[in-house]
């Protein structure tokens, strides 16, 4: 199986409140919130990699660390053999793209649907975009006429008709439209991998069943890799073919969808699972207690002050992430 | 009975025109009862909401008759109203933070609505007494520190934490109904499981009845007794909430549950509603669903259907005339 991600030891510090001059001559010691804190894992080609977790845990930060929005403070992302630096952004930048949110704050409010969705070619450096004028002339045609082809086709794989959304605005769209709108935009420069950040969770259950099976069909169709990141479990389930579970910036668990979702090793992970409200059962059973502040994290292993089968040794020492097969758990109970 | 609420009606003026948002509304609620109303965005499941407490923005209208503990709400005056609210009824809202002072410790806030419900049942606190009652209001909400907690500011505290300080306001108020907005969608799932096993239990030991807003079925399912499912401004479905899970009879209640997700992709593709909810200012003629309905006939379209009791639920929908 081929990887398309390789992210080695990930750290994330950011600098934790105000820093003035006098602070660095007086050498106040820098706080940090930790992000990531030695985030390590391959992201296989072609499959889905969900990353769950609570607000905080440093899904999204991992996110935007795949698609260059930030850089990491250590550690090395390898993406396609090629190590991302400086000189490397736009290799990474050309094969991913990345679906927010809120997709009425990531699509400029004053542009029409076609200009929206063709810019992620024009902006393109002009090295970059060589691929499609080269594409137009082998065709005989110009880059204009190609452009609209492209808009035409990323936006029909989305389940929308061209000539009626091209001339309207994101405020003449309903909510799912507008999602549909952005991920055309991601996928009209033939990327290979997407990143999603929540991209389901400021829909309805109705429109959100809609987008997850036309994320599902072009996943397939195009062949792509997504890094899926979500809080709702169940659309996690869905999606993915892997799952990621992390805890205040450290994956606790990862390994095939189904075998973490159904026999999950962790004990954040099971209280995670019974958190979640199904129409099977009339309870839920949350964990105790709160995220821990990533300026000042517990010692030992981080989710120790709530796990109910903490022991002497967790309180001390930091587990690692122990690998079995394709399995992955950090805890002290499967030593 | 401690509400009842009979033909209610609510419409919105607006420069575009009138436009109803609840048509015909009756429900009635018992005390210590647990209520979800279910629907998607703008199906007119929160102004319910702001017509039983009160709080319908000027250009809202309601016709009808809502009567809390033997109150005619509508016809309140707005002095009377302010009496009511607190009290009577409390409302919580999605985003906590808003219904917090920023710039009042919590503690002193708490107070405050200790004090304002003392008043209305003249009751003689110390203030050494109403402090001890605030603490253990706290503890009772699980809220790690009371002493700590009391003396931050709501921006001090975490999401999950200042939603737990309004939940334990309404303790202090110890109000008749509480109705919650929403109060759970902007936390994770795991302080959410923790609010809302904490609202079963007050509910349990105070008898006080809940309305609990939201869109999310499986969370409604876990919490309530009743469920009534909301579609354009119309309930179409209303009934116990395990029977209507386990067995939907309306098309649009078969479709929001059939498009959770609970399995993999591989067991099959997600059923998914057609279309999107329509805008109030261009609704369909008949049913309001048709659009989106796949068993709609042709009666369907001619004309609304009423309400009428089909087994053990109120429905709206001509496939059980």
């Amino acid at each position: 199986m081929s990887e398309v991600y390789r992210f080695e030891d990930i750290q994330k510090y950011y600098i934790a409140g105000k820093r003035g001059i006098l602070d660095d001559l007086l050498k106040i010691p820098k706080v940090y919130v930790k992000a990531l804190d030695g985030v390590s894992l391959s992201v296989p080609a072609g499959k889905v990699v969900a990353v769950v977790g609570e607000s905080g845990s440093g899904k999204t930060t991992l996110g935007k660390i795949a698609v260059t929005l930030e850089k990491q403070t250590g550690g090395k992302v390898i993406f396609n053999g090629i190590e991302v630096g400086k000189n490397t952004y736009w290799d990474v930048r050309k094969h991913v793209d990345m679906v927010f949110q809120n997709p009425a704050t990531s699509l400029n409010p004053k542009m029409k649907v076609k200009d929206i969705v063709q810019e992620s070619i024009m902006n393109l450096p002009v090295e970059e975009k060589k691929s499609f004028e080269e594409e137009a002339k082998s065709r005989g045609i110009s880059m204009e006429k190609l452009l609209v082809e492209k808009v035409k086709e990323s936006i029909s794989q989305v389940g929308l008709i061209y000539d009626e959304v091209k001339n309207k605005q994101a405020r003449e769209l309903s909510g799912g439209q507008v999602q549909r709108v952005a991920i055309a935009r991601s996928i009209i420069k033939h990327p290979d991998v997407l990143v999603l950040d929540e991209p389901t969770s400021a829909l309805d259950e109705s429109i959100q069943a809609q987008v997850l099976n036309i994320l599902v069909d072009l996943q397939e169709k195009l062949k792509l890799t997504y890094i899926f990141i979500t809080h709702n479990i169940l659309v996690a389930r869905y999606i993915s073919d892997y799952i990621i579970v992390l805890y205040a910036g450290k994956i606790v668990e990862y390994g095939p969808s189904e075998e973490v979702l159904t026999k999950p090793l962790h004990p954040y992970t099971q209280l995670l699972l019974s958190s979640v409200p199904t129409t099977e059962s009339k309870d839920v059973k949350p964990p105790v207690g709160d995220v821990p502040s990533l300026i000042n994290l517990p010692s030992g292993c981080r989710f120790h002050p709530r796990c109910p089968f903490v022991m002497e040794k967790c309180r001390s020492v930091d587990p690692e992430l122990r690998t079995q097969g394709d399995y992955q758990v950090a805890c002290w109970l499967y030593e | 009975m401690l509400l009842s609420i009979r033909n209610l009606d609510v419409s919105y003026n607006t420069v575009a025109g009138t436009y109803k948002v609840i048509d015909s509304l009756n429900l009635d609620i018992d005390k210590g009862e647990l209520i979800a109303l279910v629907g998607e965005s703008a199906s007119g499941k929160s102004t319910l909401g702001q017509v039983i407490s009160r709080m319908l923005p000027p250009v809202g209208k309601a016709r009808g008759q809502v009567l809390l503990d033997g109150m005619d709400v509508l016809k309140m005056s707005e002095k009377e109203a302010t009496n009511f609210r607190g009290t009577s009824v409390f409302m919580i809202f999605q985003n906590p933070l808003n219904s917090l002072n920023p710039v009042k410790r919590v503690g002193d806030q708490l107070l405050e609505a200790l004090n304002v419900r003392n008043e209305r049942s003249h009751r003689n606190l110390s203030d050494e007494e109403s402090r001890r009652e605030v603490l253990e209001a706290l503890t009772s909400v699980r809220l790690p520190d009371p002493e700590k907690i009391m003396s931050r500011y709501p921006h001090e505290l975490s999401g999950g934490q200042v939603q737990r300080v309004v939940i334990c306001m309404a303790l202090l108020l110890q109000p008749k109904l509480l109705i919650a907005d929403e109060p759970t969608t902007a936390l994770d799932v795991t302080v959410q499981a923790q609010v809302v096993t904490l609202l079963k239990d007050l509910s349990k030991k105070t008898e006080m009845s809940i309305i609990f807003i939201t869109h999310d079925v499986a969370l409604a399912y876990v919490l309530s007794d009743k469920m009534l499912v909301f579609y354009a401004g119309r309930v179409m479905e209303k009934g116990e909430t395990l029977d209507l899970v386990k067995k939907p009879m309306h098309p649009y209640t078969a479709g929001l549950l059939a498009s959770i997700p609970t399995g993999p992709k591989n067991k099959g593709r997600l059923y998914s509603i057609p279309g999107s909810p329509p805008s109030y200012l261009s609704l369909p003629k008949g049913c309001k669903f048709t659009p989106r309905c796949k068993f709609a006939f042709e009666k369907c379209s001619g004309s609304e259907p009423k309400s009428v009791m089909a087994s053990n639920r109120e429905l709206r929908c001509w496939l059980y005339e």
